[in-house]
């Protein structure tokens, strides 16, 4: 095969053409493997954050709260009186059985009406 | 216009000034390299990825000495990385073992064998032979081209025929 120069020629722009391609072709590629690989990280930290949330919200919705009622000081009567309106008689004897300063204070507690 | 305006013009985006330059050395790019791969469609390839390495590297380029023997120094690197691919080929190829069994069915002349001798040459040596008996440079020319001294040239160039003697002689016994 014979080439004449203006096919020679032809052919080298040919070739320079294609190189360039492969270039941009190249170029393209690692640009969009950067990219891929950019997007994911991003995503991946969102979704971690998001995870976070999701497990805050989750924390917020499920705790349980617990309220004392705290004296700081109540009287024999005020404590019998309480205890009644609380418990039968019968839960009354149970608890005092196991609480003699109770059971000794309420000796000592005149009962109304 | 000489090449080194045709290569300022086509820096500044001419192409047709790097279409001079292609005319105006493709002839002797194309000899050289039929002489050196003897096979038209191979040399022709060898010698159009020449000058597509011109046209990508035209810029770095720095006039330190003639365009002629930087393109020479193109020349030998592409005659390099293709006899490195046809090795390479070979390893892998199978037709290997026919052209060897050919070749032993009908001796080739003496001419070929030292061509093929030339191949098995380190790369310097190789380079050096390739310039001095296929395109008959003179050695001050090969030593520009391969950044060497004159007498460097002339040394690898003795030892490369050394070489080339004893390969044949390894291959073939006596040389005739």
């Amino acid at each position: 095969m014979v080439n004449t120069d203006r096919q020679f020629l032809d052919a080298i722009h040919g070739k320079i053409t294609n190189k360039k391609r492969q270039w941009v072709t190249i170029f393209t590629s690692v640009i969009m493997v950067f990219s891929t690989i950019i997007v994911y990280e991003t995503s991946g930290r969102i979704t971690h954050e998001r995870y976070e949330l999701l497990w805050s919200e989750y924390q917020n919705e499920n705790t349980e709260y617990y309220t004392w009622e705290v004296f700081d000081e109540i009287p024999d009567v005020d404590m019998y009186s309480y205890l009644l309106e609380l418990y039968d008689m019968d839960e009354i004897m149970d608890i005092l059985d196991d609480s003699p300063d109770i059971l000794n204070a309420l000796k000592t507690t005149r009962l109304e009406g | 216009m000489d090449d080194k305006a045709l290569i300022e013009k086509f820096l500044q985006g001419d192409v047709k000034s790097y279409n001079e330059l292609v005319y105006r050395h493709q002839g002797w790019v194309k000899g050289m390299t039929m002489n050196i791969v003897k096979n038209l469609q191979d040399a022709e390839d060898i010698a159009q990825d020449v000058f597509v390495k011109v046209y990508f590297a035209i810029n770095r380029f720095r006039f330190e000495s003639e365009f002629k023997t930087w393109l020479y120094r193109i020349v030998i690197n592409k005659v390099n990385n293709h006899f490195r691919k046809q090795k390479l080929r070979s390893w892998f190829s199978a037709e290997l073992h026919e052209e060897i069994a050919e070749d032993q069915a009908h001796p080739a002349s003496i001419e070929n064998r030292l061509f093929e001798m030339t191949n098995r040459l380190p790369r310097f040596q190789r380079n050096i032979v390739l310039l001095r008996i296929y395109q008959d440079l003179p050695f001050k020319m090969i030593g520009d081209i391969l950044n060497i001294t004159e007498n460097s040239a002339k040394v690898s160039f003795h030892k490369a025929k050394t070489n080339l003697k004893k390969y044949y002689i390894g291959k073939y016994g006596e040389y005739r």
